[in-house]
């Protein structure tokens, strides 16, 4: 296919058409709405094999898909903020009946007040519902990454969200390299034909249980969780076979020296990244741990990339507030490395409301947190800075 | 919706029609309103003749360079000139610097000129779409350095009659006498100057003002009298042996090389200054032979007035920079054979300055070049006019040329002093303006400059019936006139307070310096077009409502009834024209 330049949001149309998703079903909703223009513009095209439903509400776009599913078809949809609020209900229904539906969330921040910045709390307030997350960094992990779930989610049948900022990543364009059909049909064979619905034989799906059988379908979900980074890896290689691209759960950058890890999700860990070199204090060199898969949150992969003696400082980057309490980030590594040698070491760095993270209110960050600040309790607020 | 392009995806410039829900007016939701406004981009600020550059810059970006010299002309008549001469005042002020590297705007003007003097015809009827409204009036010029040159232009531009005077047997001023030939090639001249004839610039060479004819007779024989006799009087150094034959004026040097009155040089030389002139001639003596060059000045090379282009240039060459010296004496018996210098103090420019008297040192020398600056020429005219340009200048202060008495105009370095050819240019433009109100052309022909408040994109770019073939006369004489309806034929100097829009260098790291060495239409790519429009559609990617509209000639318009204020268009229009303001009644 060669190379295109695709913003995040044609990209994730493009990944769509390419998994040959049979059922899309959305609500136009800024960021995300030239996503589904999109699709909805393939479909007129006829370009587009599946289904497209425009409904009046995004509840009512995930109720449909969850219909689609369980019917057996492949199902995708698309939303920001509000809408993802909106769709609360059912996002733990989809989960609670592992339907392997992928969504796509261009991240923007809730109301009040009206705004249409790059907060993460929209899909991190949808953190306990079930499904995997992967928060991306660039316009072609988005293609990739949304080709990838849709194995994923049918393989561990977990619904899974691909997860991007909106606007710097939905708006942007970027070089991307869209995979051929025939590789994509390579790495994602046709959805398993085996309805859970058929009209020949009517059921009663997920009907009023006890607590005895709710508890065993709560612990089979966590245990098949906490499977999904040994899938993922597993998946991952076979997309490298055949693409030529991979990415890891947990990517790091320049921790074989590091001094100082900050710690980010999404488009900032693109910025970080790329100012990484410059960013080297009298303290040492500062390196970068990309949060991309978050839930599950890949402990392991965690914990033993920041088990080296030169790092002496964790500071995460949050883009997001549980108001009370601090960013979820870094409240997720709090928890994750208690009791490690980082105790008490972990820094944050908020960003709420979506500021933009340039590498001058980086480098003041980081100043401030070396400088003894962002321990818990102390958060470093980037519209401090 | 619909996309023209097949694979459907959306992409400015191919949107074929918005359709909003008509309904659904989410403009009521608005508190905060995006407001159209053009600024001044920081090169046109910088640039001595106001240049328009994004507006040119992206006639050029089209591949329109017919289109391009359209505009260009309006401001600057030679680019093909400035293109070789000019300090780029534009590119030290680029936004772009901040990005990677300024664009080089001198090259892609150079081209421009280039492309006109390949290009230029002239039509049957030989007006090549010149205007009558100076029909009948004659305007003579004294002097044909840049100043003159570009007065010219626009008049005969405008249908007057002119002719240019000049004491020395060729034409050009500064321009065929002053600067380097290696820094303007003559052949460029010449072709101006053969196109300026063509255009029916009658050139009186070898004429002085002053001894061949007189300036009252002058004034009786025309409706309009311009003095752009240049700032060529060299100062004095007023130290002992400065009569000495050997001995010579920076300018008179040049001159003297650049008509053949002097075949070459040899020896040691000595250049006494540290602005342009001195430079160029310390350039000049080494590459036409002499053995050696010592360009005395009197502070640091940080202090030199010479444009730093200038001083690389003659470093370079060859050229022996002697810092923080000043001439004592001129010693010899016939002709100059020694010159003492002392040393002096550091100091800053404007600064007195400290001789160190035990510091005295000598310096053979077979040539000495005295470049303590120039001063205008018009006292040597008449020193009463000198009186006349102060009490002009106490009245209204000259910008680039000055209405002395009835019908009588100065402009370019005669007024200001030396400064540049840019300056010089803008200068006679200036006059140019004058001269056609006094001589009484209607007004109400200039368009307005482009700024104030639309509520479309249409003012960010010259109207559509600019963009041309080239090479047809017929069409250029079209071209003019709708160019003239639409848009003045001689560009008014900037009004009121000149801020340039500022620019907010967030993703610089993201991409690494790039080379210079690219085609023209692609440099001419590489402007922002800072305050200026110029089409790119990122508003109408970014909107979120169908609130950003495509005309079909390419320009925007915003739908109010469906804009909700976001805000984005205007953080993301990488021009600068989008700023969000309050609008009464709303959210209040």
């Amino acid at each position: 296919m060669g190379r295109k330049l695709l913003d995040g949001n044609q990209a994730a149309a493009l990944a769509v058409k390419l998994a040959r998703a049979q059922v899309v079903c959305a609500y136009p909703i800024t960021p995300q709405t030239s996503l589904v223009e999109s699709i909805a513009g393939m479909w007129a095209q006829g370009d587009f094999s599946g289904e497209y439903v425009s409904v009046e509400s995004e509840y009512s776009a995930l109720a449909y898909l969850i219909g689609a599913a369980y019917a057996g078809a492949r199902t995708f949809t698309a939303t920001s903020s509000q809408g993802l609020a909106y769709m609360h209900e059912l996002l733990h229904w989809a989960a609670g009946a592992r339907l392997p539906i992928v969504m796509v969330n261009a991240n923007r921040a809730l109301g009040a007040p009206w705004s249409l910045e790059p907060d993460h709390l929209d899909s991190l307030a949808q953190r306990d519902t079930g499904w995997i997350q992967f928060y991306c960094a660039a316009v072609q992990e988005i293609m990739d990454t949304l080709l990838f779930s849709f194995r994923l989610a049918e393989e561990t049948r977990l619904p899974c969200m691909v997860i991007y900022d909106g606007f710097v990543l939905s708006h942007t364009v970027e070089v991307v390299e869209p995979p051929l059909q025939k590789q994509a049909d390579a790495f994602l064979p046709a959805p398993p034909a085996k309805a859970a619905l058929q009209t020949e034989q009517p059921q009663n799906l997920q009907a009023v249980t006890s607590f005895q059988y709710l508890a065993r379908v709560f612990q089979e979900r966590h245990l098949d969780m906490l499977q999904v980074p040994r899938v993922a890896k597993k998946l991952t290689r076979e997309y490298a076979a055949i693409l030529g691209r991979s990415y890891p759960l947990v990517e790091a950058c320049g921790l074989k020296e590091a001094a100082t890890v900050v710690v980010a999700a999404g488009s900032a860990a693109q910025t970080i990244k790329s100012v990484l070199p410059a960013l080297n204090s009298p303290e040492g060199p500062t390196g970068l741990l990309r949060l991309r898969l978050f839930r599950p949150l890949p402990a392991e992969e965690i914990v033993s990339l920041l088990a080296r003696p030169h790092i002496q400082r964790v500071v995460v980057v949050d883009r997001d507030l549980s108001a009370g309490l601090g960013g979820i980030f870094a409240q997720e590594l709090r928890a994750l490395l208690q009791g490690s040698p980082f105790e008490g070491k972990i820094c944050e760095l908020n960003l709420a409301g979506g500021v933009d993270l340039t590498p001058q209110l980086l480098r003041r960050g980081l100043k401030a947190a070396a400088a003894g600040g962002g321990e818990q309790g102390r958060i470093i607020w980037g519209v401090d800075l | 919706m619909q996309f023209s392009s097949k694979s459907g995806w959306p992409r400015p410039g191919v949107l074929q029609e918005t359709v909003p829900t008509p309904m659904n007016k989410t403009g009521s939701w608005r508190f905060l309103t995006p407001v159209f406004q053009e600024s001044n981009a920081p090169c046109r600020l910088a640039c001595p003749l106001e240049s328009g550059i994004p507006h040119w810059l992206n006639k050029v970006r089209q591949g329109d360079l017919q289109g391009a010299w359209q505009v260009m002309q309006v401001y600057n008549p030679f680019p093909a000139i400035t293109g070789q001469v000019c300090y780029r005042f534009c590119e030290e002020k680029c936004h772009r610097a901040s990005w990677d590297e300024a664009v080089a705007v001198r090259e892609v003007e150079k081209a421009v000129g280039l492309w006109r003097h390949k290009n230029y015809r002239t039509d049957k009827t030989g007006q090549n779409g010149r205007l009558k409204e100076l029909a009948g009036k004659k305007v003579a010029i004294v002097g044909s350095g840049p100043a003159g040159l570009s007065c010219a232009y626009y008049l005969r531009q405008s249908g007057a009659a002119v002719t240019i005077f000049e004491k020395l047997p060729l034409a050009g001023g500064l321009l065929a006498t002053g600067i380097p030939d290696y820094r303007l090639p003559r052949d460029i001249l010449a072709k101006e100057l053969k196109i300026l004839e063509a255009e029916g610039v009658n050139f009186r060479t070898g004429r002085e003002v002053g001894q061949e004819i007189s300036l009252p007779e002058l004034q009786a024989q025309f409706d309009a009298v311009l003095l752009a006799v240049g700032a060529q009087q060299s100062r004095r150094l007023q130290v002992k042996g400065e009569k000495l034959p050997g001995v010579s004026g920076a300018l008179e040097f040049l001159g003297d090389l650049h008509t053949g009155r002097r075949k070459a040089v040899a020896g040691q030389v000595v250049v006494a200054g540290g602005g342009n002139a001195a430079v160029d001639a310390a350039c000049m003596a080494k590459l036409r032979g002499a053995r050696e060059v010592s360009l005395l000045y009197r502070r640091s090379r940080e202090e030199m007035p010479a444009h730093p282009e200038e001083i690389e240039a003659a470093a370079a060459a060859g050229v022996n920079f002697v810092f923080e010296t000043v001439l004592q004496e001129i010693c010899g018996e016939a002709r100059v054979e020694k010159v003492c210098a002392l040393h002096t103090a550091p100091s800053r420019r404007g600064e007195p300055l400290q001789v160190l008297p035990e510091t005295a040192f000598e310096l053979q020398c077979d040539l000495l070049i005295v470049a303590a600056g120039q001063e205008s020429n018009l006292p040597a005219l008449d020193p009463a006019l000198q009186n006349a340009v102060q009490q002009a200048n106490k009245k209204n202060p000259a910008r680039g040329s000055l209405n002395l008495e009835n019908k009588l105009f100065a402009a370019g370095d005669a007024l200001t002093g030396p400064a540049s050819v840019a300056a010089a240019i803008f200068g006679g433009r200036q006059a140019a303006l004058q001269l056609r109100q006094a001589l009484g052309e209607q007004p109400g022909t200039a368009a307005p400059e482009p700024s104030g408040r639309t509520s479309g994109f249409n003012r960010g770019l010259l109207p559509p019936a600019e963009t041309a073939t080239p090479d047809s006369a017929a069409a250029f004489s079209e071209q003019f006139k709708t160019r003239a309806a639409v848009y003045p034929g001689i560009a008014p100097p900037l009004q009121g307070p000149q801020e340039a829009i500022g620019y907010d260098n967030l993703n610089a790291f993201l991409y690494p310096k790039q080379g210079r060495q690219v085609a023209t239409q692609q440099e001419a790519g590489r402007c922002f077009s800072c305050g200026t429009c110029s089409r790119c559609g990122v508003c109408w990617v970014f909107c979120p409502e169908p609130a950003i509209k495509q005309e079909p000639d390419g320009s925007f318009q915003i739908l109010l009834d469906y804009c909700k204020g976001c805000g984005i268009c205007a953080v993301e229009c990488p021009a600068g024209v989008l700023s969000m303001e309050e609008v009464p009644g709303h959210g209040t």
